[in-house]
């Protein structure tokens, strides 16, 4: 990503660096409204304190991501039969 | 067979059992450990096969089946590996004392190229009880914060705080593995506030 950064943090009447770091998992998690999402957009896109950061949290969203789509699909046969064997012993009939 | 017991059967089949992989690694991630973890799951779905009639139709089944999972576990565990209810100021100075972000304003990029998906997986594992179960229910099983703090039995606010807290954990095990790499400097300053 290109972005044009400013050479120091920003503290302006909308944004300071202190509440756009606060807000800053919420926005990348979508969680903010338009008006507040907006805000911390442009303050992580021009302010230098703040996008690496972002760009750091990002990262982290990313490698748990991996994680979250490396993790094995099904159990192993022998637990879903023994579960059914068990379930059987209760009276559960079903496939 | 009566057409209830059918219906009740047929029920099961596909709204709880339909969960097995998810509550299977749920279970390994409460228990982190392999055996124990398939005997947690087996003892869920007894427990939930003989509480069946208690399902609410509509709801979310998965949370159900976690939060019957979870209660499992804390009857079983040893007390020392047992999920132990914590204040979430100790939590907070535990995450606190950890914070990493500023430590390097290339953390990012020197990441970037390097696959970081099994530092992050044993950072996860890492974690305190009160953040891991929180990053496994909203961050890898994708329930919404409602959904898990259900499951938790906490505020939907002490999710979202937990989740937040466990992720600048995460940040500081990527940053100290970047380091151990070689990816960053061991003497970057710690900057942010």
């Amino acid at each position: 990503m290109s972005v044009q950064v400013t050479d120091q943090p920003m503290s302006d009447e909308m944004l300071d660096c202190g509440t756009a770091v606060r807000m800053l998992w919420d926005y990348l998690d979508g969680h903010l409204g338009a008006p507040d999402e907006a805000a911390v957009r442009q303050h992580v896109a021009r302010c230098s304190h703040c996008f690496p950061h972002a760009d750091f949290a990002r990262v982290v969203l990313d490698a748990v991501a991996q994680v979250r789509t490396a993790q094995p699909a099904q159990p192993s046969p022998g637990l879903r039969d023994r579960i059914l064997t068990q379930l059987r012993a209760e009276g559960y009939e079903g496939p | 067979m009566s057409d209830a017991v059918i219906d009740r059967q047929q029920n099961f089949h596909e709204i709880a059992l339909r969960w097995l992989p998810d509550v299977t690694r749920f279970a390994q991630s409460l228990t982190r450990d392999e055996p124990a973890a398939e005997d947690l799951v087996q003892e869920t779905y007894l427990r939930a096969w003989r509480h069946w009639d208690t399902f609410k139709p509509g709801s979310e089944a998965r949370a159900w089946l976690f939060t019957i999972a979870r209660n499992a576990w804390r009857k079983r565990a040893p007390r020392d590996a047992r999920l132990v209810a914590v204040e979430d100021d100790t939590l907070q100075a535990l995450s606190d004392a950890e914070y990493p972000l500023g430590a390097s304003r290339d953390i990012a990029q020197s990441l970037a190229g390097s696959d970081i998906g099994p530092a992050i997986g044993r950072a996860i594992d890492a974690l305190p009880d009160a953040f891991r179960e929180v990053v496994q229910l909203v961050e890898l099983q994708e329930l919404p914060y409602a959904e898990a703090a259900l499951v938790l039995d906490i505020p939907v606010g002490t999710v979202r705080s937990r989740l937040f807290r466990a992720r600048r954990l995460l940040q500081g095990a990527l940053l100290e593995h970047a380091r151990d790499a070689g990816l960053v400097s061991a003497n970057a300053p710690e900057d942010i506030t």
